[in-house]
């Protein structure tokens, strides 16, 4: 299993040598350049075509991306064409909100489906039960996006208890731990909306869970033993569902960028997504390949604790 | 535990229930309850005459995009950068309602005879934000960073058509002889030659020597007090103080302002999304919404306090058709300069299919329809406040009329022979259309189908391409790739000379229109005569849009209004055809 | 007295012929006594009918625009109102079903074909034959999709549901290649198959005939599973504008409108109607998906 884990690893990088120039070449062949977008008539085009001798883009496509990939190995990201400031700088002002988010929504994730998974998983078929299902069916089916308008209508334009937008309340001027609660309050719809097909997925799991533990006959000896059921099954239950959390963790990582675009656009937080979406529209390349090798990174890093843990889980599986 | 179990799940659900049925409730009353007659709508805009400004308040503006990150008006390049500067960095002129020259910075100016040198006189009583005086050398300054050879920003161009600009640019001179001091405050531009936009050019933000002297124009660039918002000096009535980036920009009041101290506290610039800044100048998130979306306006109308106004924007749409098509190697070295090699496409040679397309699309329909009135109907590229624009009745109005389409496409050999419902061409050919089209303005999006229907209706067989985004669409454009395109351009003010769009050689005359009477008279508008002459000058244009309003290379479509809104708690807001932020300085709020 | 023996070798009394049913028509019974399966079979089938029956549903020509009523709310002549270029919302509705059906259903079958050819041998040789494949969904799956539409969409200048669908497989087909190929992977530690490796049998007469038929149960649930959210991507990516390009409608394009606030939040009747199409439509194939799975095998663990 570690030989395995150590070849996935080195393996990874070829991979992202092979990613980072099929989405160099990719984002090349898209018509237009920096420059060339939405134009404006006062600036002349000797102008335009300075710029791009300036910042490289006439020179061979290869050439470019050397250029690219020589300063990345240091960890140098670029300077971005459109905002002409360093690419690490535009990240980091993103990504505490990703990652924030990110968190918020796991958060949620296990906090309500733990909890409502076993008492599902406790008192089947009840109304509980029945609740707790009917909800968790929505959950799956529910596009992401119809979710987030739906809480912006409810809960932030009808009730007024959320806002609508933004990661802080600007002018309020707070700080250290007030801020921080701000900003939770701000994510709370977002990470609501991202998490809800994960809740509804890990709710279900964990119904599933207890439902076969308590079902299994060790709990029966325990019980004839004379210890607590409850206690039994949760020790055994709980356990069993601490192997997958670090599996939706995999899958949070690795859609930590993608999985956030749509959410980041409708609550207006700027976000990873949204940055890379403006810079794919604006032909940014430096920070198009400074996203997409960091989700990549993610992604693969990601699908490794996946696989690792299909093997833990089910011992049969082996990799050669 | 198992009770409360059970029991909290329960709870939770009711309490989803409950909420879910109080939102229905709330949700009911909602289109009802809030259409309470907005008091002050209609009213004028100024306070009841007794009212004495009082100092303090903060007025917050919305804006869709966080600025880009670069503030020094030197470098700037994004729209809402020059946002969040625009009442810090000032320039020598403002400009009048009527689009004239107004004194800013500058006391007063006066052109040699032979409009070649500009002469201006600068106030004397102005500091910068941090105390130090303006002067000439801020001036000199500013204009020399843009003929540096070094700088690397957009804006060279106004420091391109002063003397010695290639001298200094190279590196043969090492002063810039474009601008001269005469004293601390007179300063002399010199121009090449003499140009209709002398004083558009010598209009840039002006900005603090003493601040920027220390770094080379190269290190300006990434320097903090480029980059970062809080370190921004200019002599304007706000000055930034914080910001949080990408979210909020605050400036506070400037007390030693030369037109008097700003009577607000603070100004801040949120970043909002444009779809729910409606409902957060309802809360009073924000005061003013600039450029607000034409349905919002509905909303926005039913919320008590806060008021819009509505002036045309600058801008217009259109819908392109290329006249001529350029060599392919022409094309692929992006080769403007020789006309008379272009091929005339076939398709649009008549002028009367170009003429029966404009009077086969419903204007004002879209601007009925997709605008909900805001907007009108043009029919030449002019702004209509303009000074040098033509009346009405001087041009073809090409009112919606599908029956005079279908004649004149009749009377060109356009017919339907073989009965599929589509003419062919005078040859006998079939003739198909396709249309390109941008995503990114939901209005222009939403009428390309529309304008489809319309040709169609008229027995054009036109088809839509898959929209693509601006950046590939305009791109596209540059190359001769699109035969009919919808796009849009803003109108250039405050100097009219269209030349910057509509000279052949230009590459920004997307339909590659060859007209030797367009080229006359555009030279001939920016002629010395024309400078010296003001109505000789628009006589010249006025001809110039009957032309154009006639050999319809672009089918002008129309032109949305801008709304701003604002809330009324603000006084002494002018309401103008450039918007409501003139004399900021003056804004009071008044508290109920 | 001739004895005929069954399967079991047990004797067949010849008076009392009783059919005995096959595995797949047990399953199909046991799916019919499942009422969620059932009600979402119900749903589903009468979405497809009224994808099918649009033009007799429809009261309008969903794409026709009409200026003079653009925005207006629910009446007899529009029963869910008109959008902003005055097209009638509920022919869209109805007309919208056909896309999101018939894409969900295409992409659906077309990464199925992609997933179980790659999933199979991936999992059945492992080796170096599956590290290829298993890095090749790694690069895929960090193919941003943005990229690669606006790529294509300036290269063909037309969307069309083929193509359209045929990148929807492209960028889909790696999670469920992983999901097929951990299926394979389980099965090939099966006794059988080691036995029949030891009889010489060939590795593709292995795959198909012995392994394929035994691993159509995850195949079906999974692919069920899938359709749905192939729906749901569809109506992603024509919300963000992505998509089925206008007039043609689509449940997702249909939702973008409500981005903008005022319809967001006084014209409900717009943007929930497809919301709950979509949610509803899902929803039962999800139901079916399940009560599959619990019918063709009950102790078939769940990913």
């Amino acid at each position: 299993m570690l030989q395995y884990t150590v070849r996935r690893v080195i393996g990874m990088i070829p991979i992202l040598i092979l990613i980072s120039i099929l989405l160099f070449s990719l984002a090349k062949m898209v018509p237009g350049d920096p420059f060339s977008g939405d134009p404006d008539p006062k600036i002349k085009r000797d102008v335009l075509e300075r710029q791009r001798e300036l910042w490289g883009l006439n020179d061979p496509i290869p050439v470019q991306y050397m250029s690219w990939a020589s300063k990345m190995i240091k960890g140098d990201f670029g300077v971005s064409l459109r905002y002409k400031r360093p690419v690490s700088d535009l990240i980091n002002e993103r990504i505490s909100n990703t990652l924030l988010l990110g968190s918020m929504s796991l958060f949620i994730t296990l906090v309500i489906a733990i909890p409502f998974g076993i008492a599902s998983g406790r008192r089947p078929y009840t109304l509980v039960d029945y609740s707790g299902t009917v909800f968790s069916n929505i959950g799956l089916a529910m596009p992401n996006f119809f979710m987030g308008l739906l809480l912006i209508y409810f809960l932030a334009i009808k009730l007024g208890m959320f806002p609508a937008q933004g990661t802080i309340t600007s002018g309020a001027d707070y700080t250290g731990f007030r801020l921080f609660l701000d900003k939770l309050h701000h994510l709370f719809l977002p990470a609501l909306t991202i998490g809800t097909t994960g809740t509804a997925t890990y709710f279900r799991y964990m119904r599933s869970e207890y439902l076969e533990v308590a079902g299994r006959d060790f709990i029966r000896t325990a019980k004839a033993k004379g210890l607590p059921e409850r206690m039994v099954v949760y020790k055994h239950t709980l356990r069993n569902a601490m192997i997958p959390i670090i599996t939706l963790l995999g899958f949070e990582l690795a859609n930590l960028v993608g999985g956030a675009i749509i959410t980041e656009q409708i609550f207006a937080i700027p976000g990873l997504g949204r940055l890379f979406i403006e810079s794919v529209g604006n032909r940014d390349y430096p920070i198009i390949m400074a996203v997409s090798m960091i989700s990549a990174v993610a992604i693969l890093v990601g699908n490794l604790l996946a696989d690792i843990l299909y093997s833990v889980v089910d011992p049969r599986i082996r990799y050669y | 535990m198992k009770v409360s179990r059970s029991i909290l799940a329960l709870l939770v659900l009711a309490l989803a229930f409950g909420s879910l049925l109080v939102a229905c409730n709330r949700g009911g009353n909602d289109t009802t309850s809030e259409v309470t007659p907005p008091a002050e709508e209609n009213n004028n805009n100024a306070s009841e005459p007794t009212d004495q400004p009082v100092d303090g308040g903060t007025v917050t503006f919305a804006m869709f995009s966080a600025p880009g990150g670069v503030f020094n008006p030197v470098f700037y390049s994004d729209n809402y950068e020059s946002q969040v500067i625009q009442f810090t960095f000032e320039s020598l002129f403002d400009v009048a309602d009527d689009l004239t020259f107004i004194p800013l910075l500058a006391e007063s100016w006066n052109f040699s005879d032979d409009y070649k040198d500009l002469t201006v006189n600068l106030r004397n009583d102005v500091k910068w934000q941090d105390g130090v005086p303006f002067t000439a050398d801020d001036v000199v300054y500013t204009y020399s960073v843009l003929a540096d050879p070094k700088y690397n920003g957009n804006r060279s161009g106004y420091a391109d058509p002063l003397v010695g600009y290639e001298e200094y640019k190279s590196g043969a001179e090492s002063t810039f002889r474009g601008v001269e001091k005469v004293n601390d405050y007179q300063v002399i531009f010199h121009f090449k030659e003499a140009r209709p936009d002398a004083m558009d050019l010598a209009n840039y933000p002006i900005i603090p020597k003493h601040v920027y002297e220390k770094y080379t124009v190269e290190e300006m660039a990434s320097a903090p007090e480029t980059l970062e918002y809080d370190k921004l000096i200019g002599t304007g009535p706000f000055k930034p103080d914080k910001y949080v980036a990408n979210e909020s920009y605050e400036m506070v009041r400037n007390p030693d302002y030369y037109k008097g101290a700003p009577h607000l506290d603070k100004v801040i610039y949120k970043v909002v999304s444009a779809d729910v800044a409606a409902s957060l100048l309802e809360t009073g998130e924000i005061d003013i919404y600039n450029s607000i979306s034409p349905s919002d306006l509905e909303v926005i109308n039913s919320i008590p306090g806060i008021k819009t106004h509505e002036y045309a924007a600058f801008s217009y749409q259109y819908l392109g058709l290329l006249m001529n098509k350029r060599p392919a190697d022409q094309i692929k070295n992006e080769d403007y300069s020789k006309p008379e090699t272009w091929t005339p496409n076939e398709k649009f040679k008549d002028k009367r299919l170009r003429q029966a397309l404009a009077y086969a699309i419903n204007r004002q329909g879209l601007v009925d329809g997709l605008l909900e009135g805001h907007g009108s109907v043009i029919n030449a590229p002019f702004p209509p406040v303009s000074w040098a624009a033509a009346s009405p009745d001087q041009l073809n109005q090409y009112p919606y009329d599908p029956e005079k389409a279908k004649a004149l496409l009749d009377e060109a050999g356009y017919i339907d022979k073989d009965g599929d419902g589509f003419r062919e061409d005078p040859n006998g050919n079939k003739l198909e259309f396709k249309i390109d089209y941008p995503t990114g303005n939901p209005v222009r999006y939403a009428s390309a189908p529309i304008i489809v229907e319309n040709l169609k209706e008229v027995g054009l067989n036109v088809q839509l391409n898959a929209p693509r985004d601006a950046g590939t669409h305009f791109n596209g454009l540059d190359f001769d790739e699109s035969e009919m395109f919808l796009a849009g351009w803003s109108l250039g003010y405050p100097d009219p000379d269209p030349s910057g769009i509509w000279k052949t050689t230009e590459p920004y005359n997307n339909s590659r229109w060859y007209n030797q009477e367009s080229e006359r008279l555009l030279k001939e508008g920016v002629s010395l005569k024309a400078l010296q002459d003001q109505n000789y000058r628009k006589e010249v244009y006025v001809q110039w849009q009957k032309l154009i309003n006639d050999e319809l290379p672009y089918i002008f479509l129309y032109s949305a209004n801008d709304i701003d809104a604002y809330n009324t708690r603000i006084q002494n807001v002018q309401e103008g055809p450039l918007g409501i932020t003139r004399d900021i300085h003056t804004w009071w709020i008044k508290n109920n | 007295m001739e004895v005929t023996l069954n399967q079991t070798n047990q004797p067949i009394n010849p008076r009392k012929k009783r059919k005995s049913l096959g595995p797949w028509q047990l399953a199909f019974k046991k799916l019919l006594k499942n009422k969620t399966a059932v009600f979402g079979m119900a749903v589903l089938t009468f979405m497809v009918l009224v994808a099918i029956f649009a033009p007799f549903i429809a009261t309008h020509d969903p794409e026709k625009s009409n200026l003079s009523m653009t925005n207006k709310p629910p009446s007899k002549e529009h029963y869910l109102g008109t959008d902003g270029s005055g097209r009638d919302a509920f022919s869209r509705l109805v007309y919208g079903a056909r896309i999101s059906l018939i894409i969900g259903f295409s992409a659906m079958v077309f990464t199925i074909v992609i997933g179980v050819t790659l999933g199979s041998i991936s999992g059945y040789y492992g080796g170096i034959i599956d590290s290829i494949i298993m890095r090749l969904t790694d690069v895929m799956l960090n193919f941003p999709f943005l990229l690669f539409v606006l790529l294509i969409v300036s290269i063909l200048k037309k969307v069309n549901m083929l193509i359209f669908v045929s990148v929807l497989a492209l960028v889909s087909w790696p999670t469920i290649t992983r999901l097929i190929r951990a299926t394979f992977l389980s099965l090939r530690e099966q006794e059988y198959i080691m036995s029949a490796q030891t009889l010489g049998l060939s590795d593709a007469r292995i795959i198909f005939r012995h392994m394929l038929p035994n691993a159509m149960a995850p195949i079906i649930v999974n692919a069920t599973l899938f359709m749905a959210s192939m729906i749901i991507t569809e109506a992603a990516l024509s919300f963000i504008g992505f998509g089925i390009p206008q007039p043609a409608p689509s449940w997702g394009n249909m939702m973008s409108d409500a981005l903008n606030v005022r319809v967001l939040r006084f014209q409900p009747w717009l943007w929930i109607p497809p919301g709950m199409a979509i949610l509803l439509t899902v929803m039962s194939i999800n139901f079916i998906g399940d009560g599959l799975r619990d019918a063709l095998d009950p102790r078939f663990k769940k990913e």
